[in-house]
């Protein structure tokens, strides 16, 4: 700023300072160097009036400043310098406060919007964007085949364990079967060998032919237990062939027999006397009615059912032979009727909810199926099976 | 006499001709029904039944006869060797509980340790059979007899004459057939047992 005192340099500040009372100021444009700027002030004594020139354009180093923009100055809400040439449209993009306690000067840099945006800005985020959202995408797209696979093995274990489930529930129910039906050879014939030791010491030679003749018999009943269970033990495929179903089902039942009897449960088969051709796999078809028979045991022993009875019928429709198993027993509610092909649901305490479903799987593989039917009487479940062909002999 | 019980004819007959051979008197039932029906109560013997059986488990027999006051002792057997049926037999009061196939030695032994049960059954039932027979008065000299008190002594406790004392003693070795004050107590507490 250069002070210009008195000597009237500057006509318009003469102008200016005439009407003002003296300590008051003003400013204005100077005309003669267009961008600056004169601050008048009247003073009493001396009398007459001081003017300051400020030049504008050296305020600040205005080429230091981006082109396009320019700087604005404000004084207690007045504006005391503004850009020029004006900048339209202009906008603050940052602003500070200069100067002493009582003379806060506001500084606002002032710039065009399109500078803020360039053009090569404007593409380098345009294309800064594109490259994230195309990385985001490829990143969520890696993660969601990184789920899908994991799904896919989680699935594929939960088939395995499925299998496995299974075959442990087989293997404990065989074993609880084979404890069942040979505890009672393997007592006799423990007892009559033993007794059979007795007797030779003894001397008692005719007690010893009868304990022999009996251990005999008892290894026959072990064996042909065993025989039975080799069936199940054995991972033999399914191999359906032709087989004749009332033979199968007698073979079957020897099995069951047993914990019927312990039970005090009828077991009710009739064989028709003529056979009765069927594609089946004898294996499959023995777990099938197995699994049948023996929850129709649980329900009616658990309990109390006057004349509790489980019977087994064969009947021929469309070219389809009906094994059909019905208890006198609760029989199955309808929810839980809609439920029980189901793997893992389960009515029973120690059971595992794998027997009804593995018996559709067995009945399906054979070109069959399994059916739940209503029945007043108790629980009744049907098993269809593919006749072998018309040499089909005519049946009840 | 041993009652054996089992719905299976082969381990029936099997445990028959084993017992046979020690000379142990073997009686068969074919289920707790036939042995409730025809079991007969004045005999008192050791019962052994299987556990699992139609209709009535062995169980269910021990517990309706130990209702009707027969409370020998009885080996259950099973080819369920389950530690929730044992212990639900011991908690019955059976006196032992084996699994099948049974060993001839644990067989024997089980039969041995209920015989020393019946017996000293026997022994206490007898010995209570006798206290009863006693007087209220009897039963107080025999009480103080046992105590170690001599008839001066116990004439002066129940304050009465030696002479009546000894009258009571004469009457009390008489129903309980033994003089000996070391018989006398040792009947006194068979019967407590």
């Amino acid at each position: 700023a250069t002070p210009a005192t008195g000597s009237c340099q500057v006509p318009a500040a003469a102008q200016t300072a005439a009407p003002l009372q003296p300590g008051s100021s003003a400013s204005l444009p100077d005309e003669q160097h267009p961008g600056d700027y004169l601050f008048v002030k009247k003073v009493a004594s001396p009398a007459g009036w001081l003017c300051v020139r400020i030049h504008s354009a050296q305020l600040l180093d205005e080429k230091i400043l981006p082109a396009h923009s320019g700087l604005r100055i404000r004084l207690n809400g007045h504006t005391l310098l503004e850009p020029h040439p004006p900048l339209q449209p202009a906008r603050v993009f940052g602003q500070f406060t200069l100067a002493g306690y009582d003379q806060p000067l506001e500084v606002q840099l002032l710039t065009r919007p399109q500078n803020l945006l360039s053009w090569s800005m404007v593409l380098i985020s345009v294309l800064v964007s594109t490259l994230l959202v195309g990385a985001a995408n490829l990143i969520w797209k890696s993660r969601q085949q990184a789920r899908r696979h994991q799904q896919r093995a989680q699935l594929l274990a939960n088939e395995a364990q499925l299998a496995h489930a299974s075959r442990v529930n087989g293997m404990g129910e065989m074993a609880s079967g084979i404890a069942h039906e040979l505890a009672q050879p393997v007592t006799a014939l423990l007892s009559q060998s033993q007794a059979a030791l007795r007797a030779h010491e003894l001397g008692k030679s005719e007690l010893l032919a009868t304990a022999l003749q009996a251990n005999v018999r008892e290894a026959r009943r072990a064996g042909a237990i065993l025989e039975r269970m080799r069936g199940y033990i054995s991972n033999a495929p399914s191999q359906p062939q032709r087989l004749d179903l009332p033979q199968a089902v007698n073979q079957a039942l020897l099995l069951l027999d047993g914990p019927a009897r312990q039970a005090g449960i009828a077991l009710r088969w009739q064989a028709p006397m003529q056979p009765c051709w069927v594609w089946a796999d004898p294996v499959s078809l023995e777990q099938v009615l197995n699994n049948l028979v023996r929850n129709a045991l649980d329900a009616l022993s658990h309990t109390v059912t006057p004349d509790a009875n489980i019977e087994i019928t064969l009947h021929i429709e469309a070219k389809q032979a009906l094994l059909t198993v019905q208890d006198n027993g609760p029989g199955v509610d309808a929810a839980t009727a809609q439920r029980m092909f189901e793997p893992f649901f389960t009515t029973k305490t120690d059971g595992m909810g794998l027997g009804l479903p593995l018996c559709a799987t067995l009945m399906e593989r054979m070109g069959g199926n399994l059916e739940y039917v209503h029945s007043p009487r108790g629980a009744c479940f049907v098993m269809h099976l593919p006749l072998a062909s018309d040499e089909l002999t005519a049946h009840p | 006499m041993i009652y054996l019980i089992d719905d299976d004819p082969s381990v029936r007959e099997a445990l028959h001709l084993l017992l046979q051979t020690y000379e142990l008197p073997v009686t068969c039932f074919e289920s707790p029904a036939d042995c409730l029906a025809h079991l007969d109560r004045s005999q008192p013997g050791i019962l052994i039944t299987d556990l699992r059986m139609p209709m009535m488990s062995g169980l269910q027999l021990h517990e309706q006869l130990m209702a009707q006051g027969v409370d020998w002792p009885t080996i259950v057997i099973t080819g369920h060797g389950d530690l929730h049926a044992c212990r639900r037999a011991f908690k019955a009061g059976v006196t032992d509980f084996l699994t099948k196939p049974i060993e001839e030695q644990t067989l024997l032994q089980a039969i041995e340790s209920a015989q020393n049960h019946l017996s000293q059954q026997a022994e206490r039932n007898e010995a209570r059979q006798s206290l009863r027979s006693l007087t209220e008065r009897e039963r107080e000299v025999l009480e103080l007899i046992t105590k170690g008190l001599g008839s001066k002594e116990i004439a002066a406790a129940l304050d009465i004459s030696v002479r009546t004392v000894d009258t009571h003693r004469a009457k009390l070795a008489e129903k309980l057939g033994t003089g000996s004050v070391a018989e006398q107590t040792r009947l006194l507490l068979t019967a407590a047992t």
